[in-house]
């Protein structure tokens, strides 16, 4: 957006530049005007370049798009291809987030309750927070449900075993925690605000730290589950073939 | 070809009078045959909540209930919400925008009917009984 | 919030039919025959599709690798339960879904393949015959010496990892509305779809379709996700449309239809995994064997799901060498699609379950084991083994922050005061980067061409001096749009430097709807 922004300032300059008989350096854009720097009285208003480009060819520098808009295609530095080993610079940004969590199992039942959700991100510039902190509740939710109760299964020869919401079981208010959430900034230094993506960020996460934690839970009896989701049948079977 | 039956329902204060055929869903009835499409059809089983409005003031999951049930109800739908003289949004409403309590706002009727119920029989509930009133199916 | 946002099911058009759509129940069969006069001659039907105009009129859908993707439905033989095998547009839903119910389809069943390990079994039956095998890709990476850091490693942990099938489900399901206009020749297909261009260029190729002749008009979606494709559902109603003389064909996608094979199944996988490490708990190596089945058919373009791990496969880890061992299977379950994460998830479960084992092996904090093998700050950008470079970060801040926020110690505390009354309490750590904003290089190894990041945006200003931008995607309900923010311009270095651009009432958002003269590159997503 800004590229284009850019690009269209660049291409109003050379008109404003042309109808005052300057050059386009010596335009500014300031508070919706382009407007001389040597003196700021005289200038137009984007509508007013807008509408000469569009009405008034006559007036316009040669050879200029007369179109009042900019398309603009950002792409990151230091592009390269793949080797042999698929060895390349691929994503430009590097966002991080350590979570914290403690769990309870209920042995009668298998369920994992979660008794508390700590997170702290790293995404770069926050460019809208409330935006970062929706798409990373969105993510632990839908984690939440890869950990302990989402599931396609399938029978021995092929049959679909899942084909509501009975048997696939999206987590709701209940089951999913309001994370205490804290931030670290590490602006990234590619891109042109700092921000880096954040929009898959917690469900990268939350299925590894909700095992890890019920791992924990269950080491002392020496078991671990090593298999998602980590459903309350999956984890009564393990407790209770071991009668503990 | 199956007998058609009439239904005659208040919505949102307007009456509305239709022939319609005994399966038709409510859902389908008020999206389709109403044009109102602001209640939306998640699952179609009752389980999402994402369809559910209001007959004689208590929450119901339209997908699950048909047209024909619904004959003499007085049934309130998400667009009953906004003032139809000012256009201002039901406190609600508001109270959602003013929380970001909506993303991509598919299920967010739902939610506010459910609310809507809550609040009309408990003006004070508690953070469990909000949390009961909620329990749906959400992406987010 | 006023129930007014047009979702594609609030869309219709004059003279609009509407779809429904026969499935198979059998996991793989071949065809033998398809009787639908009875459901043609049922009053309210316009039209019927089977195979044989898939035959005619259509190709199967283009893979990355090429070669593993199928007609929209099924011609001669059936993959998976779900899979269409025949189509109806009639008046409503309802007798749409009557006439289903008329239509006779005789199989002659063939051995299934359920799973993966029977996949690669000796004696499998083949998906697709002509390739001689289910196996879609095999191949593996090595970066760095691994067998010395494996043979110079005081401790090896190793174990297996399954993780289960699970996807999307967005609350609204898939959607179209598409409208073949037998005049111009020109297909025009309305729908929730989360890529537009993407959808577009691949009907034109699935449907024989000049590429300037489809056009794709994007509504808000319901949420996306990655589980929200869309190309059969597509192809199945503007061929309807087709055949119905050009009226408009809907076709509303039902949550049983996407639970059994709309978009919604991803990351079906089976993991042999091992970490070298010294006893002071610095891990040497990080060796990963995976075999993931794709299902049916690779058209979800799941290969780029094995491969996204490579941008972060060590995590937030100095660990200076790899090994990467794929092996990617179709079986008899359906075709597997993107997901949010689009494959990473279960890789980092892999890791950072295998740290938390050597922490417990070697009586370490799962905290500090982390922090022993961080990446530190001073070194970004840092160049990953399997070749992605980080930007910048702090790791050591993240986790000093969030353990402080969480006071670890005094949940260390709690879980040993529960451990004494006999409760099974567990506290979990775990570290994951997650890369952002992806080059096309990241999937050229698994057969996906292209080098660039390929984000595009057209600004454009009116004589009155309105701003309208215009995106490459449209409205899921993450608010992209807050991005560019009205006046006046707010004291925060992004918003001033995006307002300061050109300060004025509040811009339009537009999402650029795939026509081939006005779109602005960018990338599907």
């Amino acid at each position: 957006m800004l590229g284009a922004c850019q690009l269209l300032t660049e291409k109003f300059s050379r008109v404003v530049a042309h109808l005052m008989q300057t050059t386009p350096d010596q335009i500014e854009l300031m508070d919706g005007r382009l407007r001389l720097k040597a003196n700021s009285a005289v200038g137009m208003t984007l509508a007013e370049v807008a509408g000469t480009m569009l009405a008034r060819s006559d007036l316009l520098p040669p050879g200029i798009d007369m179109n009042p808009e900019a398309a603009f295609v950002w792409s990151g530095p230091n592009r390269n291809i793949p080797d042999d080993q698929g060895r390349c610079r691929s994503y430009l940004t590097a966002a991080e987030a350590t979570h914290v969590v403690m769990v309870e199992i209920d042995r009668e039942t298998g369920r994992t309750a979660i008794l508390k959700y700590c997170v702290v991100d790293d995404c770069g510039t926050r460019l809208n927070p409330a935006m970062v902190a929706g798409q990373l509740q969105g993510g632990l939710a839908q984690g939440v449900g890869a950990a302990l109760f989402e599931e396609y299964r399938y029978s021995d020869d092929g049959q679909p075993l899942v084909t509501t919401f009975m048997d696939y079981l999206i987590p709701t208010i209940h089951e999913v925690p309001i994370a205490e959430k804290g931030e670290v900034v590490t602006p990234s230094p590619v891109t042109p605000l700092g921000a880096k993506g954040c929009g898959e960020g917690a469900i990268h996460t939350t299925p590894a730290v909700l095992l890890n934690a019920i791992n924990d839970a269950l080491a002392p009896l020496n078991l671990a589950i090593h298999e998602t989701p980590a459903s309350p049948h999956r984890i009564w079977k393990l407790l209770h073939a071991r009668n503990t | 070809m199956t007998k058609k039956h009439t239904v005659r329902v208040d919505v949102n204060g307007t009456t509305y009078e239709r022939e319609v055929e005994p399966r038709l869903t409510l859902a389908d009835f008020l999206r389709h045959e109403l044009h109102l499409g602001g209640t939306h059809v998640g699952c179609e089983h009752g389980i999402c909540g994402a369809c559910t409005i209001l007959i004689d003031g208590r929450s119901a999951r339209s997908c699950l209930t048909l047209a024909v049930q619904a004959d003499g109800a007085q049934i309130t739908t998400v667009e009953g919400l906004r003032n139809r003289e000012t256009g201002h949004l039901h406190p609600i409403q508001q109270a959602f925008v003013d929380a970001h309590g909506q993303q991509c706002g598919f299920c967010t009727p739902g939610f506010l009917m459910t609310t809507l119920e809550l609040l009309e029989h408990n003006p004070s509930p508690s953070e469990e009984e909000i949390r009961s009133s909620a329990s749906k199916a959400h992406r987010w | 919030m006023t129930g007014n946002a047009e979702f594609i099911d609030n869309f219709a058009l004059p003279g609009m039919l509407h779809a429904a759509i026969l499935r198979s129940t059998h996991p793989h069969a071949r065809i033998v025959r398809i009787d639908a006069a009875a459901a043609l001659a049922l009053p309210g039907v316009h039209a019927v599709l089977t195979g044989d105009d898939m035959k005619k009129w259509a190709n199967p859908v283009v893979t990355a690798p090429e070669g593993w993707g199928l007609h929209s439905l099924a011609v001669d033989k059936v993959r998976y339960v779900g899979e269409p095998v025949a189509a109806v547009a009639a008046d409503s839903r309802y007798i749409a879904e009557d006439a289903l119910e008329l239509i006779n389809v005789e199989y002659e069943l063939l051995p299934p393949v359920p799973n993966a390990p029977a996949a690669i079994a000796a004696g499998a039956a083949l998906l697709f015959e002509e390739r001689g095998t289910n196996v879609i890709l095999q191949r593996d990476y090595r970066w760095g010496d691994i067998d010395a850091a494996f043979a110079q490693a005081d401790r090896v942990v190793a174990d297996s990892f399954r993780w289960n099938r699970v996807g999307a489900n967005p609350m609204e399901t898939f959607g179209c509305v598409c409208r073949w206009d037998l005049v111009d020749n020109v297909l025009t297909c309305h729908g929730a779809y989360q890529t537009p261009r993407f959808i577009a260029l691949g009907r034109a190729f699935a449907l024989n379709l000049p590429t300037n002749k489809v056009k794709v008009v994007s509504h808000p979606q319901g949420g996306g996700f990655g589980g929200k494709g869309g190309p059969r559902g597509t192809d199945i109603a503007a061929l309807l449309s087709r055949k119905a003389d050009g009226r408009p064909v809907k076709y509303i996608e039902d949550r049983i239809e996407y639970l059994l094979a709309g978009a919604g199944q991803s990351w079906d996988r089976y993991y042999e995994a091992s970490l070298a490490l010294k006893e002071d708990g610095t891990v040497l190596g990080f060796k990963v064997k995976l075999l993931d089945d794709q299902g049916a058919s690779a058209e979800g373009y799941g290969t780029i799901s094995v491969a996204k791990p490579l941008a972060a496969f060590t995590g937030a880890y100095r660990i200076g060498t790899a090994y990467y061992d794929l092996t990617v299977v179709a079986s008899n379950r359906a075709p597997t699609y993107p997901y949010r994460g689009y494959g990473p998830p279960p890789h980092n479960l892999v890791l950072e379950s295998l740290m938390d084992i050597a922490a417990r092996k070697l009586n370490l904090d799962p905290a500090e084991i982390r922090r022993r093998n961080y990446i530190q700050p001073e070194q970004f950008p840092y160049t990953l083994p399997s070749g992605n470079e980080y930007d910048s970060g702090n790791y050591p801040a993240v986790l000093d922050k969030v353990l402080a926020m969480a006071d670890y110690a005094g949940l260390r505390e709690q879980q040993a005061q529960a451990r004494a009354a006999g409760r099974l309490v567990g506290i979990g750590v775990a570290s994951v980067v997650e890369p952002g904003v992806f080059d096309w290089n990241a999937y050229a190894t698994v057969g996906v061409p292209g080098v660039g990041v390929p984000e595009g945006v057209k600004v454009a200003v009116d004589i009155v001096g309105n701003v309208t931008v215009v995106v490459g995607f449209n409205w899921q309900g993450q608010g992209q749009y807050t991005v560019a923010p009205p006046t006046p311009p707010r004291r925060t270095s992004a918003r001033a430097a995006a307002a300061s651009a050109l300060p004025s009432p509040a811009p339009c958002w537009a999402p650029a709807n795939y026509s081939p003269k006005n779109f602005p590159a960018s990338s599907p997503t």
